[in-house]
């Protein structure tokens, strides 16, 4: 018995190439989108005086995680200043807050979506299974295809990666909140979206701020393959020092994007900590 | 590429401002009219240490002599000739063949060498030279000895390791094709993984005097702080099979070549550039010296790999002039 032989690949270059010619204008205006939120936000960050940007990310971790993750995080700030890489760490938050706020405004709705109908969830689900397990080298090609070298399709392979948990957990924690709330909310006259935005939303808002938690951090760990799509920021710095054969200065970037995640990760979960102490 | 230009804001700026200021300085009438003056050109680098000196020289050249602003870009090889064949990225100022050939064949249609840096560059497998001399191998034919794989048998899986090219590179398919007709299939594998894996690895091996079989070349780090023959030695190949038709040299391989690819539009789009990078030729050993400079000195900043460029374009200003001359700047 011989495998029949599926040309799944040689349908998926069609498919590639038919995308390539004929929605050309649409990945136009997606970079041109993506592309402006990007470059904007890295020019706020470049611009932004360092000392500046230091004292807000400690005030704010004052007042999510104490006085010791305020002091931690300035020092780990202070730290990617002196070893010269600040301005590689302004590239790289910028490419994380532009997509997870792209992941976020997709993830969260859909999310929703996946939990009002069993049968968008058995549609997404599977696709959701496929955009995590799916080697990333395999759509960075055709990303570059469609939207040019640089930060979009870094941008659009970073979603595909870490869009995933924020759609689940926002699916997760709407199905979670108990039946008897959502009765007695639907006995007390409520509209589906008064139910939405004012019961299922905040009960499951633990859980969505643990999947946006998680977006982030996936978001991060995709920065060394976004350097290589030209995306330059800290991934850069690793992958140059891989390729000089100087591990010192791949331990420094990727220090670096330790500091930078542990900042991320601390403040995401303490929101969400504190939403569920609210609720 | 219309939003390049406010990305980087002030030091941009000032860096156009000084490239004009020095293109003044040389020649002060044609400040007015360098043509590339608020164009951008983007040069792809393959994150190699010997892509540094060619691409930088030739940054150096287009944005004092010409005006243009040099964004280089980092990218793998393949994505790099996609990317000039789509318009994406200008130059690549350091493509390497026969290592490229099917890559450039590939694209023939749209990319086209302009100059040649350097020929003749050496390409073979490698030991320690300790290793040759207390075994007594001198060739590649004298691996096939089941005693010797043992010794070179790093992973314990059998099988003597030759640690060789990326998965994927050209250079491996060719070793593999060596292993293969030479009936050295029986004793060794060629391992499977990434270039600087590999590079580590060997390195870790050379530097704790372990028994290792690797591929070796010219223009690259490992030959630059580990030289042949001292060091090590790169096997003779008297027999000499190739998969394709050019003609392989005492250690079995063509020589190697480099060059600066642009897209077949380039002459029409960028004349002056055209003209200037098609004169550009970065020899051989001043590209080893730079590799030495970044791996052994560890001078890798952006600032210092452009002040290897401008240093060694002074310390050959007859050379350069040469070149600006032909291309109507001088």
């Amino acid at each position: 018995m011989d495998f029949v032989r599926m040309p799944i690949g040689h349908w998926m270059n069609v498919l590639v190439d038919w995308m390539v010619d004929n929605l050309a204008p649409l990945f136009r205006g997606i970079r041109q989108v993506i592309g402006t939120l990007l470059n904007a936000t890295e020019d706020f960050l470049q611009w932004l005086p360092w000392p500046v940007l230091l004292v807000l990310v400690a005030l704010l971790m004052w007042r999510v995680a104490g006085w010791r993750g305020a002091v931690l995080s300035a020092l780990g700030l202070y730290l990617v200043g002196s070893m010269e890489l600040w301005d590689r760490a302004m590239t790289t938050l910028a490419l994380m807050v532009s997509s997870v706020t792209l992941a976020v405004l997709i993830g969260v709705p859909l999310g929703i979506l996946c939990a009002k109908s069993d049968r968008v969830l058995a549609v997404v689900r599977p696709m959701l299974d496929m955009m995590q397990t799916m080697p990333a080298f395999v759509y960075l090609v055709p990303a570059l295809m469609f939207f040019g070298i640089g930060k979009v399709p870094a941008v659009f392979a970073t979603l595909v990666f870490a869009t995933p948990p924020s759609v689940r957990l926002t699916n997760l924690g709407i199905r979670q909140v108990p039946r008897e709330v959502v009765e007695a909310s639907q006995s007390f006259g409520a509209t589906p979206w008064q139910m939405l935005v004012k019961v299922q939303l905040p009960l499951a808002m633990p859980s969505i701020m643990a999947g946006i938690n998680q977006t982030i951090m996936l978001s991060l760990s995709m920065s060394v393959l976004s350097a290589m799509i030209a995306a330059g920021g800290l991934g850069q710095e690793v992958l140059r020092g891989l390729s000089q054969v100087n591990l010192g200065r791949s331990f420094e970037g990727g220090l670096a994007i330790v500091v930078i995640a542990m900042i991320l990760d601390r403040m995401s979960q303490s929101w969400g900590r504190r939403k569920r102490r609210a609720a | 590429m219309s939003k390049r230009w406010k990305k980087r804001g002030l030091p941009v700026v000032l860096a156009v401002l000084l490239a004009a200021g020095i293109g003044l300085a040389v020649e002060p009438a044609a400040a007015q009219r360098l043509p590339g003056t608020g164009k951008t050109l983007t040069f792809a680098f393959t994150n190699w240490t010997g892509d540094w000196l060619p691409t930088m020289v030739s940054k150096v050249l287009v944005e004092d002599y010409l005006g243009y602003r040099v964004e280089i870009v980092d990218l793998s090889v393949p994505v790099t000739y996609a990317m000039i064949a789509a318009g994406e990225v200008d130059v690549f100022a350091d493509a390497f063949f026969p290592n490229q050939n099917s890559l450039l064949a590939g694209y023939r249609r749209d990319l086209e060498v302009i100059s040649w840096h350097y020929d003749g560059t050496v390409r073979g497998w490698a030991v320690p030279t300790w290793f040759a001399q207390e075994y007594g191998i001198r060739t590649v034919q004298d691996l096939n000895n089941p005693q010797i794989a043992r010794l070179l048998d790093r992973d314990g899986d059998g099988y003597g390791d030759l640690l060789g090219c990326e998965v994927g590179w050209t250079c491996h398919d060719q070793i593999n094709y060596k292993l293969q007709a030479y009936g050295l299939t029986r004793l060794y594998r060629q391992i499977d993984a990434s270039e600087q894996m590999i590079n580590y690895a060997i390195r870790g091996a050379l530097d704790n005097r372990e028994p290792v079989l690797f591929y070796a070349w010219t223009p690259d780090w490992l030959l630059a702080v580990y030289p042949h023959p001292e060091a090590v030695t790169i096997l003779l190949d008297p027999v000499g099979a190739w998969p394709d038709d050019e003609a392989p040299n005492e250690y079995g391989y063509p020589p190697g070549r480099a060059g600066i690819l642009v897209h077949r539009d380039f002459q029409r789009r960028h004349p002056e550039a055209y003209r200037l990078l098609s004169q550009i030729s970065v020899p051989l050993d001043a590209v080893n010296e730079s590799i030495y400079r970044q791996v052994v000195l560890g001078e890798t900043s952006d600032a210092d790999l452009e002040r290897h460029a401008r240093e060694w374009i002074e310390a050959n200003r007859e050379t350069v002039d040469g070149w600006l001359a032909a291309a109507g700047l001088r």
